[in-house]
Order: structure tokens, then C-alpha cells, then sequence
């Protein structure tokens, strides 16, 4: 029997898998620096049509990205690529009678010699100036560029680090990641959890494992095992339960791109249409022709049914240049979500209007959809009553409001009349109800959706909306894991909303649950005393049950 | 020749994606912009190499020079400029 080991590191996912080791080709080291034999005219040539080619590659890559943060990184090395400063200093060198790859490195390190001694951020940045010099030369060196998968068989990716053109480059044959290097928001963080592979980073002993090794990565316990066995409770567990045919609460889809809609067509509609990720890139407010056909666009491409659009939840972590936030000391206690309304009122007039007239236009080509929107932030009835006032007199019928900051929690038998949903951000109710920053990972823990404190507050949510006659769906991050999306429906939620790559895992699992065992696993979570309690409750209530 | 002065209020500092809009903006100018700390040489504003290695932070101040000597539209690109670096 094989001795079985653990190693341990950083969690990403939610799913165990079991599968063979297959090691991240290492870099190759780069050929040593050469004289030009063809001149350096022709060097010069070589290089800009590497460029040109690697400028190919990264447009491909950066339209598949479909993740905001990844879509920058791609789109910042791209620019250090193609910045002509490089090619003109590496034409001196060409011109001193290096070859293409010679030239292009010395160029190169001129830059990376000015940002030495540079810590943070700036010093993480040599890695994006490495990672062009590698795949520059590796084209001219006429270099496959990129690491060949298999195409048949699962496997497990073992790397140092991964860049963000290996990740994506991953295809459907890879089922989980370890990196030695990295942490919980790295670049190969990231793209994982944005493709659902589930993943261990900053694991120390990656160096260990071997190509054909056999191991478990449990992200829920932040380990790899080497020859480990998934127990009965791991990977699809849930596979033995019978499916009744149809989910317990419908399962919609979170969507921020045209590209997040065309992914989703099997989702029961849209439970999250963010509308910021369309405005982060503009220095000037769109006019309301421009995103009428922004959104004409992305409801054309989504599936039908209920698609709730979010009005501009800009502010705090998201910046947007034309609305004039000003500088704030918390910005996440400040004027953000519906609260820039008041500063750029013209602006939400015509985001609102856009919607209705976007709706429209696409119902009038047939599609089965029906649109309403909802307001992020609100804190107050009062807040709630302005924003449903002007959406109804846009023209809307069905009209919501986020549930993300403790105060609205407490009044919600007021709101009864005054809106006709409710759906809860559990990224944003956390922070406030937690008072834990969500972008400070040293209070990550706080933010754990499985907390008992905001399983319960979910609870009270759910009991005061169905004594008010509200619907109230779940649309944070939370609802994209399957276990937690049954414990929502069993404490009374409606529906849950899911990230694009979860709907499927999320409506699996829902299909596979009465109303009955969905509670036992809502009773058995909310009375724990931890967040990892809460999870294995759960899970034993349904893996029993 | 006009050079302005301002203080980057960005929490990330200049580079990634204010980096990326500084230097196409600057690009797209009919006059050659360039940028740098106080006392410091300046450099070419639509290389987004040149002004990852100013290494400029949160709360540096940057000098911007404009090749040109109509203000009204150096003023123009100075605030679209400024507007990439500050929240």
C-alpha cells in the first residue's frame, strides 16, 4: 500500500477531485546571448512580427477572458508588448549586431534594471516583463507557445506559479490546480475560481509531487494528499441521490458581459445583471442611446425569463470616472451603490430608461423575456420608496431593491407595497454585518458564507419577506456553491443566483432535494457554533438523508 | 512647452489599468507628452513601460509636460490625463 501524505496550502473551490499529476512543463532556460549572422535588418523584422503575432494572441486570449481582473492583466501585458519604446531600444541592439532574442532581452532588462528595488506592486510587475521576453522568443524560435494538454484523461496541473496565459489556456481536461507559489487573490486564484477548477496554492511542498502520482486536493481542507482516496463524502457526492427533475427554487444566473450571457442560456433566467463592468473603461457618461444598445446586446444574447438588471452599482471598489465620487476615507462606508444617484442624477434618469427601452426592443424580436430592476445599497424605506417611484415611472412593473446592508434588514415588514423583491448580496451584507473589509484577506475568515450569524440573518430575511408577501432571492457569491444554494432554499429564500460556470453544479443539486431535506440541512447549519461546522452539517444531513 | 503638476490619488499608483489609459490618451495627443517626478528626468507619457519604471505610488506628485504652446488644449488632455490617476 502506498503511504499516503498530506500537504498542506490555500484552498480554492469548494469540490474535491482525485486525479494524476501532470507537471507544468518548467520554463525552458533561454538560449544564450548570440551575435546576428543576418543582419540587422532582418533581426529587426523578426522581432516586429513576434510582436504582432504575440499582440494576435493576447486579443484572442483577452476576449475569452471573461473576468474583469484577468481582462486587465491580459490587457496591461499586452500594452508592455506592444509599447514601441521596447521595439526602438531593441533596434539599437539589433543595430549592434545582436540577434532578435539577444536584442530583445538586453532591451528588456534595461526597463527591468529601472524597477529594481521596486517592492509590491511594482516589483511584481518584472514577472509580466519576463513572461513577453519568454513568449517572444519562443515564437521566434519557432517554439510551440504554448503547453501541451493532453486531450483525453483528467489531470491535475502542478506548478511553480501559472501565468494568466497558461490558465487559460487550460481546457476541459484539467480538473484542479497546485501551485507552489501564489495566494487566495493570485492571478491562478482567480481564473480557477472564475472556472470553477478547484485548486491549492501557496502549497510549499508542490516540488514533491511527480508526473503519473495519483492525489486528492481537498480545497475544504486546504490540502493535497499524495495516493489519498476521495472519501465517500468528497467530489460528486451528491451523485447517489436521486434526481426529482426539477430544482427545489429556481436557479438564475449572475451576468456582467455579452460574454457571461451566452454562457448561461440554460440558466432560469437572471437573477444579477451588473451594469459597471460597462461603464469601468468610460472617462464620460454614456449617453442613454449608447447604453440602450449595451444593453439591447447583452439581453439578446442571455436566456429567457426573469432577467433583474442592477442600476450602476459604482463607488468603493469600483471606480467610475464620469460620476464625480470624490476622494472618501472609507469608500466602502461611503457614497457608492444607489447613494451616487443623488450626485449624478441624470445619469441613473437615463440608465433607467435605457432598460425599459432595451427591453423593449428585444421583446419586440420575440424573446421570452421579462425585465425588472433593483437598486444596490439601499439602507432605508425611504431610499427604497424614491428609487421604486422613478422606476415604475420609467415603466417598470416588478421593482427590487439589494439586501446588503444590516439597517434594511430590520425594517423589511415596511417595504411591504413598496417593492416586489428583494435579493440578498451576501459579499456586501458580510463586510457590513461582519464589519471585516473585503478586500483585506487578513479577516477572510469573518467573510466565510457559511458563518452561522449570516446563515441566520438569511433566515430572518426570508421568514420577514413571506410574511410581507416579498419574494426574495440570493444573489452574492454564496449561491454559486450547490451545498450553500440548498441551505438558502431550506431557510425559505425563493431563488438563488449563481455565477455563470455554478448554475449547472447549483441545479444539479438542487434537483436532487425535497423540501424536507433541504430544511434538515438549513436547521443542521445555523445551529453551529463555526463555519466549517456549519459545512460538514450540512453535508451530513444530505449525505445521510 | 506648459508642464502642469498633480498628485496621484489612485491606490494602485500608475501602472495596470491607470497606466493603460494614461499612455493611450497621451498617445492619442497631436503634441508629445511626457511625465515624471519633481526633479526627476521625465519620460515619453504614451510608453506604458516607461511609466511603470517612474514607480510612482499613491500620493507622488508628477509633473506632466505638454510640446505645445495652446493651452486651452493642454488643459484639455491635462484633466483627461488626471483623470486616469485619480479617484
Amino acid at each position: 500500500m502506498e503511504t499516503v501524505r498530506t500537504l498542506e496550502g490555500i484552498g480554492v473551490g469548494t469540490r474535491a477531485v482525485r486525479a494524476e499529476v501532470l507537471r507544468w512543463s518548467a520554463r525552458k532556460p533561454l538560449a544564450a546571448m548570440a551575435k546576428s549572422s543576418l543582419g540587422g535588418e532582418i533581426e529587426v523584422n523578426t522581432l516586429s512580427k513576434a510582436i504582432v503575432n504575440l499582440e494576435n494572441q493576447y486579443a484572442a486570449k483577452i476576449k475569452a477572458a471573461g473576468n474583469q481582473e484577468l481582462h486587465e492583466i491580459l490587457e496591461a501585458q499586452c500594452a508592455f508588448a506592444t509599447d514601441p519604446e521596447l521595439a526602438d531600444m531593441a533596434k539599437v541592439f539589433c543595430e549592434q549586431g545582436w540577434d532578435a532574442p539577444s536584442a530583445l532581452q538586453l532591451a528588456m532588462g534595461e526597463f527591468k534594471s529601472l524597477l529594481e528595488g521596486a517592492g509590491g506592486e511594482f516589483g511584481e510587475r518584472v514577472a509580466d516583463l519576463d513572461e513577453i521576453v519568454y513568449r517572444l522568443i519562443q515564437w521566434m524560435s519557432g517554439e510551440s507557445d504554448e503547453t501541451l494538454l493532453p486531450t483525453t484523461g483528467s489531470f491535475i496541473v502542478v506548478a511553480d506559479d501559472l501565468t494568466p496565459m497558461d490558465t487559460i489556456a487550460f481546457t476541459y481536461v484539467v480538473v484542479g490546480v497546485v501551485t507552489k507559489g501564489g495566494g487566495p487573490t493570485s492571478h491562478t486564484a482567480i481564473v480557477c475560481r472564475s472556472r470553477g477548477i478547484p485548486a491549492i496554492v501557496a502549497c510549499a511542498g508542490a516540488d514533491e509531487l511527480v508526473n503519473g502520482q495519483i492525489v486528492v486536493i481537498d480545497p475544504d481542507a486546504s490540502q493535497v494528499i499524495i495516493n489519498g482516496v476521495l472519501a465517500d463524502s468528497d467530489g460528486d457526492w451528491w451523485a447517489a441521490r436521486p434526481n426529482l427533475g426539477a430544482a427545489l427554487i429556481p436557479v438564475m444566473a449572475n451576468v456582467g458581459s455579452v460574454a457571461d450571457a451566452t454562457q448561461v442560456k440554460l440558466a432560469n433566467g437572471v437573477g444579477l445583471l451588473r451594469t459597471e463592468l460597462f461603464f469601468l473603461n468610460n472617462k464620460f457618461a454614456p449617453t442613454r442611446a449608447e447604453q440602450q444598445a449595451l444593453y439591447a446586446q447583452v439581453l439578446a444574447a442571455g436566456p429567457d425569463g426573469e432577467i433583474i438588471v442592477r442600476t450602476l452599482d459604482a463607488g468603493s471598489d469600483k471606480p467610475i470616472a464620469f460620476l464625480g465620487i470624490g476622494r472618501e476615507e472609507n469608500p466602502a462606508l461611503g457614497v457608492r451603490g444607489q447613494r451616487v444617484a443623488a450626485l449624478a442624477p441624470k445619469f441613473y434618469q437615463d440608465q433607467l430608461h435605457a432598460i425599459k427601452a432595451a427591453a423593449d426592443e428585444v421583446r419586440a424580436t420575440g424573446k421570452q423575456i421579462e425585465v425588472s430592476v433593483m437598486a444596490p445599497m439601499i439602507a432605508t424605506v425611504e431610499e427604497a420608496q424614491v428609487f421604486a417611484k422613478e422606476a415604475r415611472a420609467a415603466g417598470f412593473t416588478r421593482v427590487g431593491i439589494m439586501v446588503e446592508i444590516p439597517a434594511i434588514t430590520r425594517v423589511i415588514p415596511q417595504l411591504k407595497g413598496v417593492v416586489d423583491f428583494l435579493s440578498i448580496g451576501t459579499n456586501d451584507l458580510s463586510q457590513y454585518l461582519f464589519a471585516a473589509d473585503r478586500v483585506n484577506s487578513a479577516v477572510a475568515a469573518l467573510l466565510n458564507p457559511w458563518q452561522p450569524a449570516l446563515l441566520s440573518t438569511l433566515e430572518s430575511i426570508a421568514t420577514d419577506s413571506a410574511a410581507a408577501g416579498i419574494k426574495v432571492g440570493v444573489c452574492g457569491e454564496a449561491a454559486s456553491d450547490p451545498l450553500l444554494a440548498v441551505v438558502m432554499a431550506g431557510l425559505g429564500i425563493n431563488s438563488v443566483s449563481a455565477s455563470p460556470s455554478s448554475v449547472a453544479a447549483v441545479n444539479d443539486l438542487l434537483s436532487r432535494v425535497d423540501v424536507s431535506a433541504a430544511k434538515s440541512a438549513a436547521m443542521a447549519a445555523r445551529s453551529a457554533t463555526t463555519a466549517r461546522d456549519a459545512k460538514i452539517a450540512a453535508k451530513k444531513a444530505l449525505f445521510k438523508g | 512647452m506648459i508642464i502642469k503638476e498633480c498628485v496621484i490619488t489612485v491606490k494602485v499608483g500608475l501602472h495596470a489599468r491607470p497606466a493603460n489609459e494614461f499612455s493611450a490618451i497621451a498617445k492619442a495627443a497631436p503634441f508629445e507628452v511626457t511625465v515624471g517626478k519633481p526633479g526627476a528626468p521625465l519620460v515619453k507619457a504614451n510608453s506604458p513601460l516607461r511609466l511603470l519604471t517612474l514607480k510612482a505610488h499613491e500620493g507622488d506628485t508628477l509633473n506632466i509636460a505638454f510640446a505645445t504652446d495652446d493651452e486651452a488644449a493642454a488643459n484639455e488632455l491635462f484633466e483627461k490625463l488626471v483623470a486616469t490617476i485619480t479617484e
